[in-house]
């Protein structure tokens, strides 16, 4: 008897941790990669390129491109500050565009955007791949993430950075 | 009235029990030869439950894997949805492995005394469907720790239970080609699951959300599938038979209840381990745990970086090789049971040699120039890793009691990815920064290499212990036969016991008995093994050999705090109080440790308290204050609070002066005269020939004599060593 309350205790502790409204359960074609090719080797500076048209815009121009190279992008629902450490999260106006940029995250309204540099690969394997990965999510004009969608290109730098 | 079994007849059940052994092998699936074998669908419609049990728990393993490969899979899918590291996915999924190794041994337990692994496996099975289906569904990392971690307890079952059905499900001569059958499946479902993901995905344009609902309601309907499985019961097709034909041979009838005393978890699981089969396998596996875990990481990058192959195609090579380890599995599967059916030791040394061929492959899978190589080598490697799976389980399931079959694949799980997996990953995790991702899958074969050593060294046991697990239950079934026509068996009964402390064996095929009220002498010099022999039959130590009978019921394995209540008592040789404590408090432990009442506990004292009068003037005292001979009778005083049924007392009046040896053999005389059997354990031949009629022995870990105490006198060449030794000390040698 204990348990089985135990484990009903359990399940509804969990049950806050599941939803069953704004799941994606399709794959989202709204945004998709011109280049560079998935998984294709390329040298920087690195030239991303991507369509949206059927992308329904707001008024207020949204939604906007967030870029995230190398890392995960924020949660849904969370705002860019997320990405924000301690100090920028004490700091007025933080984190700004710049702030983002230097944390290897790009916002824009555009369908392009030039890498000029990517992350250095920590933890690198003798003779590994110098491999990288941007990933765009859809953003509010606050910063905030709409839905759970996510778009993906994965590319290797040649002759490193 | 009850007939008594004279010491002798000892000896006719050892005549028995080497008859039925080799008949005992014939029924276990051990004939000698390959002749003869049966048609793997003659063995299947013999069971009498055709192909259905091994369909469902086949489908069971197919469905486990859907969960694992969508995480596997579409981990980088997950990721971006809930915006959680990667890392992060890493560690979740790494926990998910370790509650699944964490739930096998729970969940051996909790079908260790009743025959429910169906039931359970159908409960498991569905909890994992229901969390596949909740990963589906699940918002953030707290979602995906919840279902994991119930996915992963629930997963637990497949290596606990599926295994030990399956060997009660089906006749003994089949058993390892539907072992192998059942590790087919897996393998098939280890084709399927990536093959399911990327049609939901790639084909139906659907996200990872609805490849887990889709799956987990794929899974429910498996559940649904195994809905009749039912659980045949415990050595139905081995233990159950050897019984049988003791019975059979006995001219006696089943009666029912065996009357036997089960073994608590701890005690099954450390039983298991005591088996040296069971040990090898287990440090084999091991080694193969190190190995295997880091490889599969390994190959993956290896197959990225060095011949620059994508997800889809990993995918597809992974999907190849299982595939190949299908027909593999079918040919090995008929010639692995020749094998074990002429000598289980060949299968042990095949196995060794299966696992050298992994070295070869992974040598050759990472200097192969060509594409096509590489792929046949790496194949061979997951192949012959298939493989090793159903011929270890065979071998370790058939050196175990039925009961004990969950618990030995629990264990074995817990070697291969608790032990061998985490250690794998910790002592190999920056070798491919040092020597690249080759260098890395080469490193591998070092611990392979240890695993096919260890695995050679495990075939001489095998038979051995296979002999060991016979003649126990062959035992045990003629016992029962004895009790049940009413032959009176000693109530003490120590039957060919060997001991070790580490490599050291001290105690070596000890035979030894006490019949109910009795007292007997065990006498022998300084090391003879007398005081190992008392710790064998209290529990204080396990023997490597052998069984302890207690009242007719075995007690080989039992805690020692079981045996003290079932009435089995040991006052060990030295000072046997609780120095820091007071006289009465020593008292009041005695009695603490068997949860007697309190006005029980109070009887006790009193009467210790009139029976030693010099312990009542003491009784607020420290008992490291007192006295030898007062300690002594402190702890005689236990006796007299527990009221065991047999007594065994460690060098009563080692040290003593003579007045007080002759209070505390009085006090002994006294306690047996109330039923309790006694077993005085002495150096002084003199003092425990005045007190018993039957003495025993030992000298060099061997019972060199066994009879009445009269004829012990007449045996110089025994006791001159005893006496030599007391001149010596005398002499202050």
């Amino acid at each position: 008897m204990r348990r089985a309350t135990l484990a009903v205790c359990a399940a509804l502790a969990l049950l806050p941790s599941c939803a069953v409204h704004g799941l994606a359960f399709d794959n989202d074609h709204r945004v998709k990669f011109v280049s560079p090719r998935n998984r294709s080797t390329v040298r920087l500076p690195v030239a991303l390129r991507w369509e949206a048209p059927r992308l329904a815009r707001t008024p207020d121009g949204g939604p906007f491109f967030a870029v995230f190279v190398d890392q995960s992008p924020i949660k849904p629902g969370q705002t860019l500050a997320a990405v924000g450490d301690e100090n920028c999260k004490r700091t007025p106006g933080c984190p700004d565009l710049t702030y983002l940029q230097d944390q290897y995250v790009f916002v824009t309204r555009d369908t392009h955007l030039t890498l000029a540099d990517v992350p250095k690969s920590r933890g690198q394997r003798t003779g590994a791949r110098d491999a990288h990965e941007a990933t765009i999510v859809l953003v509010d004009a606050r910063g905030g993430r709409i839905g759970e969608n996510a778009y993906t290109v994965q590319f290797t730098i040649k002759g490193g950075h | 009235m009850a007939k008594t079994v004279p010491v002798d007849s000892v000896e006719d059940l050892e005549l028995s029990e080497d008859r039925l052994r080799e008949r005992a092998r014939r029924i276990i699936g051990v004939t000698g030869d390959q002749e003869g074998m049966s048609r793997l669908r003659e063995g299947i419609a013999e069971s009498g439950v055709g192909w259905y049990p091994l369909i469902a728990l086949g489908a069971l393993v197919v469905v486990d894997q859907f969960q694992f490969f969508g995480f596997s899979i579409l981990g980088p899918e997950i990721s971006r949805a809930l915006g959680i590291s990667k890392s992060l996915l890493a560690l979740l999924v790494l926990l998910k492995t370790l509650a699944v190794v964490l739930a096998s041994l729970p969940i051996a337990a909790l079908v260790q005394h009743r025959p429910r692994r169906a039931l359970v496996a159908k409960l498991t099975g569905l909890a994992w469907g229901l969390a596949t289906v909740a990963s589906g569904f699940v918002a953030n990392a707290w979602g995906l720790l919840g279902v994991l971690l119930f996915d992963g307890a629930s997963s637990g079952s497949v290596d606990t239970l599926h295994g030990p059905l399956l060997m009660d499900t089906y006749p003994a001569h089949i058993r390892l080609r539907v072992l192998s059958g059942y590790r087919a499946a897996l393998a098939a479902g280890t084709v399927a699951a990536p093959l399911i993901v990327g049609l939901i995905t790639g084909v139906f344009d659907m996200s990872w959300r609805a490849v887990f609902v889709i799956t987990g309601v794929i899974c429910l309907a498996a559940v649904v599938v195994a809905s009749r499985l039912r659980d045949p019961g415990f050595g139905r097709w081995d233990t159950e038979r050897v019984r049988a034909e003791v019975r059979r041979d006995a001219g006696a009838e089943d009666r029912g209840d065996s009357g036997e005393i089960d073994l608590g978890f701890f005690e099954v699981v450390r039983r298991v381990m005591l088996i040296p089969t069971i040990r090898r396998l287990a440090a084999g596996w091991a080694a193969i745990g190190v190995m295997l875990f880091p490889f599969y990481t390994f190959l993956f990058f290896f197959l990225d970086e060095r011949w620059g192959m994508g997800p889809g195609a990993r995918s597809l090579f992974f999907a190849f090789a299982w595939a190949c380890a299908l027909p593999a599995l079918a040919v090995f599967g008929r010639r692995g049971e020749a094998m074990f059916r002429e000598d289980p030791a060949r299968l042990m040394r095949f196995v060794s040699l299966l696992a050298a061929l992994i070295v070869v492959g992974l040598f050759v899978g990472v200097t192969a120039p060509v594409f096509p190589l590489m792929v046949a080598a790496f194949t061979l490697v997951l192949v012959v890793a298939a493989i090793l799976q159903p011929a270890i389980g065979m071998v370790a399931m058939s050196v175990v009691p039925p009961k004990m079959r969950p618990h030995t694949s629990a264990l074995l799980s817990i070697f291969l990815a608790g032990v061998g997996g985490v250690g794998g990953v910790l002592l190999l995790s920056g070798i491919d920064r040092r020597f690249g991702i080759g260098g890395a899958v080469v490193s591998l074969c070092g611990p392979i290499l240890v695993a096919a050593w260890i695995f050679y060294r495990t075939a001489p046991l095998v038979s051995v212990d296979l002999d060991r697990m016979i003649d126990e239950v062959v035992e045990r079934e003629e016992l029962r036969i004895l009790q049940t026509s009413g032959v009176h068996l000693p109530m003490l009964a120590c039957r060919h016991i060997d001991f070790s402390y580490g490599q050291l064996q001290v105690l070596f095929d000890v035979n030894f008995t006490v019949d109910e009220g009795e007292m007997v002498a065990l006498l022998g010099t300084n090391g003879a093994g007398k005081s190992t022999l008392l710790r064998v039959i209290s529990g204080l130590g396990l023997p490597t050999k052998g069984s302890v009978h207690f009242q007719g019921a075995e007690i080989t394995y039992l805690d020692a705090e079981r045996r003290l209540a079932l009435g089995v008592n040991q006052i060990p040789g030295g000072r046997a109080t609780f120095g820091p404590l007071s006289v009465v408090d020593n008292l009041r432990v005695y009695g603490h440790s068997l949860g007697r009442r309190s006005r029980d506990v109070a009887t006790g004292i009193d009467a210790t308290f009139d029976a030693f009068p010099r312990l009542a003037e003491r009784r607020n005292q420290l008992a490291s204050t007192l006295s030898g001979g007062e300690q002594q009778m402190l702890a005689l005083g236990k006796s007299l609070i527990l009221s065991p049924r047999i007594l065994l007392i460690d060098e009563l009046s080692l040290g003593l002066a003579p007045i007080i040896v002759g209070e505390l053999l009085e006090m002994v005389r006294r306690i047996n005269a109330t039923g309790t059997a006694i077993v005085l354990v002495e150096q002084s031949v003199n003092i425990a020939l005045t007190l018993v009629d039957h003495a025993y022995f030992m000298e060099k870990g061997e019972m060199r004599f066994d009879g009445p105490a009269v004829e012990l006198l007449e045996r110089p060449d025994l006791l001159r060593s005893v006496f030599l030794e007391g001149a010596t000390k005398g002499m202050g040698r």
